[in-house]
């Protein structure tokens, strides 16, 4: 590096580091997200990058619990420039919020270890009827649901079914056009406002379980079971 | 915002090394000195002892957001050897439009991106906070 090739730094050439440096590509839509709509797709796109390192390393993320994963979220996204908490009081204790440069700007994420349906569903149910207010500039959230088990798509495709089968009025759901089967948005008629409430349900495949090991764990297991019969 | 909430918010938010050094230091920079009105990538760089592009943009990128705001990030647009100042409007308006508009001669600027450049100055909270 040298001191002219700082100096000469363009908004073209800081563009062009995207690729190579994480979360610089998203600089400028971070810095003039001037409506609700803009931060939160920054916000989206951020957190697909902070999810995709998530669960390229599911190995060192096997013992950690809701809290541990969601930290990390919300460590990555301060280190971004995000104003982002984790179990700060609204409501309740809600696991991520995050906030814009402007005032107003609110994105709560309800985040849950995959167990059963009834458990995101009530998870769901916490965002939008106890942390959410719905009102403008605040009528967007998330579930962020960590799949430690496999076919983290049937997951997905069985909660979808799960939470279409609610009396939710004014339900509607739309597909994700870039991870169609980890990823689909909800729309519902908000309790407490009354007006519609958007929730990006995030489906974040941390299951890990090679089986490369696994011939010879069970020849060696085998072999003393042999021999003990043998005599 | 004082210096010490500042430290804090970076203790909190523990960026690996050595970025959250670099942080400390340019913290200490920018709260023991006056009148510092234009700070380039590389001046940036030298004060927080980096030798690294990336690391310096990444240190920017955290310092100029809504969780540790220590700086403003300004832009001038170098257009035949005249500088000129621009308002965050403007580049707004680029942003959404893709096209950026001469502040002065009111012409589209062809090329644009290629003649705009950062620089950073310490962001209002923290005027005010070595003002109290």
């Amino acid at each position: 590096m040298t001191g002219t090739a700082l100096d000469n730094l363009t908004v073209a050439q800081l563009r062009a580091m995207g690729p190579i440096i994480p979360g610089v590509e998203l600089f400028f839509d971070r810095l003039f997200a001037s409506t609700y709509t803009d931060f939160v797709n920054v916000l989206y796109r951020d957190l697909d990058s902070v999810l995709s390192g998530f669960q390229e390393n599911p190995e060192l993320l096997k013992k950690d619990g809701e809290d541990r994963l969601t930290t990390e979220i919300k460590r990555a996204l301060r280190l971004l420039g995000y104003v982002a908490t984790h179990d700060e009081k609204i409501g309740g204790h809600s696991d991520l919020v995050v906030r814009g440069k402007k005032d107003g700007f609110l994105w709560i994420g309800e985040a849950k270890i995959h167990s059963d349906y009834d458990y995101l569903y009530q998870g769901f149910q916490q965002l939008t009827t106890r942390y959410s207010t719905g009102d403008a500039n605040q009528d967007c959230g998330g579930m962020l649901i960590y799949i430690k088990n496999n076919d983290a798509a049937s997951v997905i495709a069985a909660w979808r079914a799960h939470l279409a089968k609610q009396a939710l009025e004014g339900y509607a759901e739309t597909d994700c056009n870039e991870r169609p089967n980890f990823v689909f948005y909800s729309v519902h008629k908000h309790d407490r406002s009354g007006t519609p409430f958007k929730v990006k349900h995030i489906g974040i495949i941390l299951g890990f379980d090679p089986k490369d090991r696994r011939p010879e764990r069970a020849k060696a297991d085998k072999g003393p079971k042999k021999k003990a019969a043998s005599s | 915002m004082k210096k010490d909430i500042v430290i804090s918010r970076i203790a909190d938010d523990d960026p690996s090394e050595p970025l959250k050094g670099a942080c400390l230091r340019l913290v200490d920079y920018i709260y023991s000195h006056d009148d510092i009105a234009h700070l380039t990538f590389t001046r940036l760089a030298a004060i927080a002892g980096l030798d690294d592009l990336l690391l310096v943009v990444q240190m920017t990128q955290y310092l100029t957001g809504a969780s540790v705001p220590l700086l403003d990030m300004k832009f001038e647009l170098i257009d035949e050897d005249e500088i000129f100042d621009l308002d965050p409007e403007y580049l707004d308006e680029a942003q959404r439009t893709n096209k950026l508009m001469h502040p002065e001669k009111g012409i589209e600027v062809p090329d644009y991106e290629n003649k705009i450049y950062p620089y950073f100055v310490p962001s209002r909270a923290v005027l005010e906070g070595k003002q109290e």
